[in-house]
This record gives structure tokens, sequence and C-alpha cells, in this order.
């Protein structure tokens, strides 16, 4: 053999045992700041000022089963991310089957203070809320900046029960059902890892849009098991971004369309990215769908803003 | 020559396992209960999704580009594909891979490509 042979051979040989080495590096790293999470009290830094609509309040409401304390940093789009409504219905729906009673304390970060404002006004949203552009709430408890590390579930001396956004995670969104229900049915959240279904294009970029018209792509996925698998849940970026599944259940080794719709604001204008998570029964990760391009509000390009993927 | 590359090979690799085993074996998965590990296999659900996405990227990569770059491109009929990492902070620093036309995209630099699409 030559020379090059054996460098070629040892070269791949090296690789191997250090690509096995890195590969559960993420997951771990995960557990380990879990592990630090859980447990530990949180704290509200006192020069926060709280506010229920446009009522400023002295202090937050300390009888309660759980609370809910979520920092949504909304730098990027404040209607995209705040999601208020789901953030109402989550509250009713947790705190309804045996009148559990949950408080929500919601910690901004917009980019647009009065529109975050008006959204709560408009919204009539019940809970208390702060705006902390300042991001004092992470520093002050040391949290990452990684915002599935952002939302907690707690007991209601703050201290940490559960880590995760239960609105765009429905993973999350059954464990803090099972935590406040008490239902100790934790072997039903066992999740398979692997991504049963396909997609040729997941991303598709639309080029320059009207802004005045609904951007309507169809994307079709794809059963790669051997079972069938079913939708359970498509969580959508924004409140401006819907997902219609054409039915939930997709047979094996066939396809399903789903719609994604999304009603540009009339205004804007720009650059926009939105997607859709499509979540399946049984399995952790869900398939994300993405539309992305220019919105224009002349149109001057495009006939029509329907594509078919 | 070639015993000693071999014998140096064998060695490097050896000792690169067992120091990975060491370090996997020193390092235990923190000890979670098991609304922890329900905590944690609900987490890791958004990482591997982004990461699957990726690969994709890898795949089509001819040149990165900027967001209003590529809505461009795709407008005057580039293919493009979307480098999507799960994340909403990841999100606002998502490029664009634009392929397609070799004419324009292979022949010139990614940096003049950017620079032609910004002129149009």
């Amino acid at each position: 053999m030559s020379t090059r042979l054996y460098i070629s051979l040892y070269v791949s040989l090296i690789s191997i045992v250090l690509f096995s080495c890195k590969q559960s590096d993420n997951v771990d790293d995960t557990a380990t700041l879990l592990a630090e999470l859980l447990g530990r009290e949180l704290v509200v830094p006192e020069n926060l000022n709280f506010y229920i609509q446009n009522n400023s309040i002295d202090k937050l409401n300390d009888k309660c089963d759980y609370k809910i304390i979520a920092f949504i940093d909304s730098s990027s789009c404040t209607k995209c991310s705040l999601k208020l409504q789901q953030w109402e219905d989550l509250i009713n729906e947790l705190s309804e089957p045996d009148k559990t009673e949950i408080n929500l304390i919601l910690i901004m970060n917009p980019s647009d203070i009065s529109e975050a404002k008006y959204l709560v006004r408009a919204n009539r949203f019940p809970f208390p809320y702060t705006i902390d552009n300042n991001r004092v709430f992470i520093t002050a408890n040391n949290l990452p900046a990684d915002n599935q590390f952002n939302v907690f579930l707690t007991d209601c001396d703050n201290n940490i029960l559960a880590v995760g956004n239960p609105i765009s995670n429905p993973n999350i969104k059954a464990l803090f059902r099972n935590i406040v229900s008490e239902e100790d049915e934790y072997d039903n959240l066992q999740l398979q890892k692997v991504v049963p279904a396909s997609c040729s294009q997941k991303s598709r970029n639309v080029g320059i849009a009207d802004s005045s018209k609904p951007i309507e792509v169809k994307f079709a996925i794809s059963n790669t098991r051997d079972q069938s698998i079913s939708i359970s849940d498509v969580i959508t970026s924004c409140d401006c971004t819907s997902a219609l599944p054409e039915r939930t259940i997709i047979e094996p080794k066939s396809d399903c369309f789903i719609t994604i719709k999304i009603i540009p604001d009339n205004n804007q204008a720009g650059y926009f990215s939105q997607y859709a998570d499509v979540y399946f029964s049984g399995y952790s990760t869900p398939i994300r769908l993405g539309i992305s391009g220019f919105l224009n509000k002349n149109q001057f390009h495009h006939n029509s803003n329907q594509l078919t993927q | 020559m070639k015993k000693s590359i071999i014998l140096t090979a064998v060695a490097v690799t050896a000792i690169a396992g067992v120091t990975c085993y060491f370090n996997s074996t020193s390092t235990p998965t923190p000890n979670l209960d098991k609304v922890g590990l329900a905590n944690l296999q609900a987490l890791t659900t958004n990482e591997s999704g982004g990461g699957e996405e990726k690969g994709f990227d890898q795949a089509h990569s001819d040149c990165l580009v900027p967001m209003h770059i590529a809505s461009k491109a795709h407008y005057y009929g580039y293919e493009t594909y979307l480098d999507c990492n799960g994340n909403e902070y990841v999100k606002k620093a998502r490029k664009y891979c634009v392929s397609g036309n070799n004419k324009t995209c292979i022949s010139t630099t990614c940096a003049d490509f950017e620079e032609e699409m910004n002129k149009l």
C-alpha cells in the first residue's frame, strides 16, 4: 500500500473516533443546562414594573398553585412573537380540569414598545406583563440566550419545575399539562426522535410578493415510515400564518398536502420569513416548512402569489 | 518508514479513542428524574429539526447571500434554498444559498453576485 493510502486510512479512522465523540454533545449540553435549571429559584427583579393592561400593579399575585414565567424576546417581530391570545388560551386550558390556579407572568423584550402595549390592550390581555428591553430578567437569573430556556413552569415560590415554551412546542405543553394535573403519566411522553416524514423542498422563497394579497404555498409531505402517521399539531411562527393539512392521517409511503397561508400586514414591506412546524403523534421532531420572500406594497412582478411545491 | 506510519496512526487513534471514552464516562449525563427526562426529550426536539435543515443547505450551497439578495435572485430565476436553524435568534442570521444559473453564480465570486443583484 502507498503512503498516501495509509494517511487516508488514518485520517478516516481518527475522523470516525472524533465524530463519535462529538455526536452526543448537543443532548448532553441540554441535559446539563436543564439539570442546572430544574429546582432553581427564579428571581423576578424588583426594578421591573408590572402592568395589567394599562394599570401598574404594586405586587404580583403570590397565591397560586403554579406559575408560568415567560421571557419573550420579540425583537424581530412583536406581533409574531407575543401570541397573547395563545397564552391566554393555554392558561385557561391548563387551569380548567380541577381549577388549578396558574399565574402567568409575561416579561417582554419588544422591538416596538408601543406596539406591544397596543397588542396587550387590543387583546384585553388579563395577565401581568412587564417591558424588559435591558434583559434584566435574563441577567439576574444568568439564563442562556437560547429562547427555549427562557420560559418556565414553576411552583408558587418560583422554583423551576420544567423548562420550555409550551406555545411553540406541543411536547412542552403536554409536559406542563402532566405536571399541573399531577397525572404522573410521563411514560406517555416517550417520543421517537426521527422525523417520520419528508418534503422535497421544505423551504420556499416566493420572491417578490404583493403585501395586499395572501401568500399561499402548498407543500407535499411524504410518510417515510412503514406505518401510518398522524399530524398532532402545527405550530406557526406568527399569528399571520396558518397551516391547513388536507388530512391528519398519512398512510405509509403516501403524501399529504399542507397549505401554508400568510396574510401580510397591508403596510408591511421588505423581507419576510415565516414557518410552520408540523408535529406527529409519538415523534418528537417536527418537519419545518418555511416560506420567505420580499413584500412589495406596489405589486408589479407576479400575477399571483400562489405557488405549489 | 511505512511501518512507523502505521504504528503512529494506530497509537494516535488509540489515544483519541481512549480519551474520548474517558471523557464520555467521566462527564456523565446529569441525573434527571422522570420529569427532567421528559423535559429533556421535549427540548431537544427543535434542535434536531434544525440540524436536518442544515444538511440540506450544505448539499446545495453555491453562494451564501443575505435574505434580500435571495429574494431578488429568486425573482430573476435563480433557485434558492433556506438555511433554517430553528431558533428565532438564529433566524435573524439566516442566510440563503443561491444556485441554479451557473453563468452568474459559478463564474463570478459570491461577492460579485451580491453586488450584481444589488444593482438590479
